[in-house]
């Protein structure tokens, strides 16, 4: 909201620093963005007679004009401006000028025409907002200011405007005398109200107008003068230059009469060619299916029977509340005029206005809710100004149609919870004072309470907790004391399930992994990239019923695309060794479509692709493996003390030969392994793809936070080499767990040191070296007690491996 | 014999100080003390002697060896550190050449700021927890005091799922859940961090999913003057000391009254900048009194207990910490930007 000083001024006596009313708006709720001062920069831009003017030689849209600046003899300007006439005075900026926003204006030629300077738009000049450039038009200036004038001293250029941020509670800020009241309630000074006498000029408006209103329900309120004598015009320049400065075109007084009084009491009104309109009636309904209308703005608009329209004895002619039609629009050839107030159901018009991509100033205030009684001053008052401009004389009488009007409410309200809720020894004197000085009435006075009556203007009051934050605010936030809470101490609990995800975070930061933090949401051919199979749960996702666009689409049932994405973003932009992890949810619906709240469990995701790490002068970076990433799975198993079981896998995501799962206390918990040629390529990476993803909260209640202290064995070991061929398909796990069984408890460490096939092993057999520590917990072992165990250990090997020892 | 004697003496210390090596050392240990050795001699021949000359003679000589073996060690010892400062000489290394590091991972930058309002919070008092990202359109709106059609969900675009399930707009449903799992127990002070929705396409400012971090206090006689302590700690010990901190009343349907909070600008310092647009200041929370309705709807009685509520974004903590200017980066994870944390 464009709030002019000097407009304000009109309605409250404040004489503060722009600067020093800012921040009292902003401490009070009315958040100023910024203040600017329009145009205040501009320079060397001044009034200039238009003397003659001929069309450019070699470009008919553009004019060659000689304007008189005053300085004793004619410039030459060039425009392409179609709205000037000989004897207007305009803005010139001379060569050396300076525009708001700093453009500077020199001399120029178009097409071989020198042109000494520009005429200027209003836009130009920093008056009106952004718009189209066919709409566009020189600024005509008003009476006749002495040639060679600074024109920030003709169309008040300078003038103070603060941008306000009305939050959603404070339709009735939504309006010049909203805004002043809050002003006179912050400085104790006076609210004054503008003039809203109207003579009638005779007639009856019963003979002349027929209302009915269909949809009550939409409508809350429809009141209607009829004026005669119609003279449209351009408005004064005081009624422009305001406009302008709050951010609205001038378009011609009527209009401009109707804007001008919603931005003063927040009221839209509307104005029709009362000979427009069929049969001299108006129908508020809904829109007939199938009912088109145009709109001001030339778009014709398809409308349905939720739409609220206001009709004439035909047809609709104005969409309610958002934007009147083309057809009953004013015009120079207007005589007569209905003017409409009205109040329409808030909720209508934002749906109408959504469905059809319309905001206007009009919509945007009945979407905040219009106060039901301010219709009738809203009214009275833009009759009175067309009246001052001479513009039309009103006919007797008022239709209003106000089947349920809406009443003051009270509320009763205690001074002491409103100072506890506070916490600060704000008085009954100042509560009572704050209230009034906020135009509220005060209609019980009693022991323990106050019963405050709220007029319909501010419907955002409504129980007491509103009441305790207008005092508060008046009081002044930075006024209240910050005190500390009293009350038992408590300690801060973390979840264990939080405790666990920080720790594990931890563990893989330590192996060298970046942490990433990606969209839950994801596109749904991800899991194709993936090759799940047609069965497979992470198939099923969840939907956004609009996303933004089909890449964010559903949810994701796996970190992995995530993950994959990044690995091959940063590949592209050869950002080095990608090394990452993540943990965050996935989206697993229990049915779909859902019915309630899917199950989002934690997972851990890591994607390894290039070397482990950087290269340095030393050499490079080992590359990763299928081992590496197993260890890194085995690393977080240790820190969290849990014993897992590695297990075939058959993902069709993986590579076939180079994928396992991992499987804790019967319940498989991870996968992990090569990424599949296939998929690694579906993703734009290049090089082998390790990837894993774990369910943690699979994981969580098997994990054990609390370290227990064992003491290590107090007798040497002794050590054992021994090194066994075996044929090349046997899975290393069996080799182990035969030479465990037959090492029987003496057997206190194994621990694989070697692997090798190659010269000196025979074809379709590899070399598996263990080293082998053997100790007793009472006494150091002797040798003899030792080669019995060796001997068993190798004839199991023989016998059920098929090995043999290799010496 | 004492002539000899006194040769023998200088030889050897001659012979000692000419070695150049441990091993020409020991060269010189054999030829005197070796079991064929001169000195060795002498001492053996000495028998051969009248026993009048015996004793004085055995003296020298002894003497002479306990003086050739002092000799025989200093010289060690030197020609020791001799040869190790030597070596060390030669294995003088290029330390400006770099070091080779181990690999360490990064703690994502939002990580980090949330685990510090989370620590900050959890010092204060508080207790973490997590609901739904997932949510009903009834916690999410409905039992904030936001109806269908109020013109606050204007202000939040929602992804929808079905009609009654969507995608968290704010971290909020959490006072609902928390407020009617508590009720009517107090205190309740609690902190939920998580992710959040809304339909607002990605650009420099705005990212169709972001962390949001909420706080709720509720027990007897928690006012206005509570929540400032409380945020201003906070503020404080996120943003340092001396950030100046002010309250200004704002909107939210959930609680009122209702207060914006900012903090002096990070750039400027309050003086105006760019970054806070001229202002000084930099909104960072939202905050307020819980709506009495809201725990009404709970099941605690607004006229005995109250509490307060408030909102932040972990995002554009981050980006004011750190000086971001894209909130984009913190989603796109490219590891030159994961790295500088
Ligand atoms: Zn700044």
């Amino acid at each position: 909201m464009r709030v002019p000083y000097s407009w304000l001024k009109s309605y409250v006596d404040v004489d503060l620093q722009p600067e020093e009313l800012g921040e009292k708006l902003t401490m009070a709720g009315l958040a100023v963005d910024s203040i600017e001062r329009v145009g205040a920069d501009t320079t060397n831009v001044v009034v200039g007679l238009v003397k003659e003017m001929k069309r450019h030689p070699e470009a008919d849209h553009l004019w060659v004009v000689h304007v008189d600046t005053g300085e004793g003899k004619i410039r030459q300007v060039i425009t392409g401006a179609q709205n000037l006439t000989p004897g207007v005075r305009v803005p010139v900026a001379l060569p050396g000028a300076t525009l708001p926003g700093g453009e500077k204006i020199a001399e120029t030629r178009f097409r071989g025409v020198v042109s000494e300077g520009m005429l200027c738009s209003a836009q130009e000049l920093g008056l009106a907002e952004d718009r189209a450039e066919e709409e566009e038009g020189i600024l005509i200036l008003e009476g006749e200011p002495p040639l060679g004038t600074d024109i920030r001293a003709v169309v008040g250029l300078g003038e103070v405007v603060f941008n306000l941020d009305i939050t959603p509670n404070r339709p009735d800020c939504l309006s010049m005398i909203g805004v002043a009241r809050e002003v006179a309630a912050l400085t104790g000074a006076k609210l004054k109200l503008p003039p809203v006498d109207v003579k009638e000029y005779g007639g009856n408006i019963n003979d002349r107008l027929k209302i009915r209103v269909d949809a009550p329900d939409l409508c809350l309120r429809y009141a209607a003068r009829v004026l005669t004598k119609i003279r449209v015009a351009p408005s004064p320049g005081w009624l422009k230059r305001r406009l302008l400065a709050a951010g609205m075109r001038p378009i011609n007084n009527i209009v401009d009469v109707t804007n001008y009084v919603m931005l003063e009491t927040g009221q839209p009104l509307h104005a029709f060619d009362y000979t427009r309109l069929a049969g001299q009636e108006i129908i508020v309904r809904r829109a007939r299916p199938g009912e088109n209308l145009i709109t001001l703005d030339g778009v014709e608009r398809k409308l349905s029977p939720e739409m609220l329209v206001i009709a004439d004895g035909e047809q609709a002619t104005g969409l309610a509340g958002i934007m009147g039609g083309l057809l009953s629009e004013i015009t120079n050839e207007t005589s007569t005029v209905m003017l409409e107030s009205a109040c329409f159901y808030n909720i209508s018009v934002r749906r109408t206005a959504r469905q059809l991509g319309i905001r206007s100033e009009a919509s945007l205030r009945f979407e905040k809710g219009v106060d039901p009684n301010g219709v009738l001053f809203a009214l009275e008052r833009a009759c009175h100004l067309i009246e001052e401009l001479g513009a039309g004389e009103v006919v007797e009488g008022i239709i209003d149609i106000y089947p349920n009007p809406v009443s003051p409410w009270e509320v009763k309200i205690s001074p002491v919870r409103i100072r506890n809720l506070i916490g600060a020894q704000v008085s009954d004197d100042f509560i009572r004072s704050s209230l009034q000085r906020l135009g509220l009435e005060i209609v019980g006075d009693e022991e323990h309470s106050l019963t405050v009556r709220v007029p319909t203007f501010r419907p955002d009051l409504r129980q007491e907790a509103d009441f305790v934050e207008e005092v508060a605010r008046l009081y002044g936030f930075t006024e209240i004391p910050a005190t500390a809470m009293e009350g038992v101490l408590s300690l801060g609990h973390k979840p264990r399930a939080l405790q666990i995800e920080d720790k594990v975070k931890e563990v893989l930061r330590a192996a060298g992994l970046d942490e990433t933090q990606t969209y839950s949401f994801v596109h749904p051919g991800s899991v194709d990239k993936l090759r799940l199979a047609p069965d497979d749960p992470r198939r099923r996702l969840i939907r956004l019923l609009l996303p933004l666009s089909e890449d964010q689409s559903v949810l994701r049932t796996t970190l992995l695309p995530s993950l994959l994405e990044v690995a091959a973003l940063n590949q592209r932009r050869k950002t080095g060794p990608v090394n990452i992890f993540e943990v965050n949810r996935v989206y697993w619906p229990k049915e779909l479509p859902l019915k309630e709240l899917p199950e989002m469990p934690r997972h851990v995701g890591v994607v390894l692709a290039g070397p482990r790490g950087e290269s340095s002068w030393q050499g490079k970076a080992a590359d990763n493996d299928f081992y590496r990433l197993k260890g890194i799975l085995e690393a977080l198993l240790e820190a969290f003390r849990v014993e897992g079981e590695f297990v075939a896998a058959t993902l069709p995501t993986y590579h076939p030969g180079r994928q396992a799962a991992l499987s804790v206390a019967g319940e498989e918990v991870a996968t992990l392994g090569e990424l599949h040629p296939a998929v690694a390529e579906a993703f734009g990476l290049s090089g082998r793809v390790y990837a894993l993803e774990l369910n943690l909260e699979r994981l969580i209640p098997k994990m054990n936070l609390a370290p227990r202290y064992r003491p290590w064995p107090r007798f040497p070991g002794v050590e054992r080499d021994l090194a066994f061929l075996v044929p090349a398909d046997t899975p290393a796990k069996s080799v182990t767990a035969v030479l465990k069984e037959a090492g029987g408890p003496t057997l206190s460490e194994l621990k694989l040191f070697d692997l090798y096939s190659g010269e000196q092993v025979p074809p379709g057999y590899k070399s598996l070296a263990y080293s082998f520590v053997f100790r007793a917990s009472d006494h150091t072992l002797t040798e003899e007690e030792i080669e019995p165990v060796l001997a068993a250990i190798i004839k199991a090997a023989e016998d059920q491996l098929g090995a043999r020892v290799r010496r | 014999m004492e002539e000899k004697l006194h040769a023998l003496a200088q030889a050897a210390k001659e012979a000692v100080r000419a070695a150049k090596s441990l091993e020409e050392l020991d060269g010189v240990r054999i030829r005197f003390l070796g079991r064929k050795g001169e000195l060795t001699q002498i001492l053996r021949s000495m028998k051969e002697l009248p026993p009048a000359e015996r004793p004085r003679l055995g003296q020298l000589a002894n003497r002479v060896r306990d003086e050739l073996e002092a000799e025989l060690a200093e010289r060690a010892e030197n020609l020791k550190r001799l040869l190790e400062e030597c070596r060390l000489e030669k294995e003088r290394l290029d330390t400006t050449l770099p070091g080779v590091r181990p690999t360490l991972g990064h703690k994502h930058p939002l990580t980090w700021v949330l685990d510090e309002i989370k620590d900050i919070f959890l010092r204060l008092g508080f207790d973490v927890v997590e609901e739904p990202e997932v949510e009903y359109d009834y916690y999410n709106f409905e039992a904030l005091n936001i109806p269908k059609d109020h013109p606050a969900r204007d202000m939040q675009d929602t992804f929808y799922i079905t009609e009654e399930i969507l995608l968290r707009t704010h971290t909020s449903p959490f006072q609902a859940r928390t407020l009617e799992r508590m009720a009517p127990e107090v205190p309740v002070r609690v902190i939920c961090p998580g992710r959040c929705y809304r339909r607002d396409p990605a650009d420099a400012t705005h990212s169709p999913m972001f962390y949001q971090t909420e706080i709720l206090a509720v027990d007897k006689n928690i006012s206005f003057a509570h929540l400032k302590w409380i945020l201003i700690t906070f503020v404080r010990e996120m943003f340092g000391k001396n950030r100046e901190v002010r309250f200004r009343p704002s909107f939210f349907p959930f609680t009122e009254p209702s207060a914006e909070v900012d903090i002096s600008c990070v750039v400027c310092g309050g003086k105006g900048c760019s970054l806070c647009k001229g202002t000084g200041w930099l909104e960072i929370l939202g905050s307020g009194m819980v709506h009495p309705r809201e725990l009404e709807i709970a099941g605690y009685d607004p006229r005995k207990v109250s509490g307060f509520a408030a909102g932040m974004g972990p995002d554009r903590i981050a980006m004011l910490k750190y000086g971001i200017d894209d909130i984009r980066l913190f989603y796109e994870n490219d590891l030159r930007f994961l790295r500088q944390f």
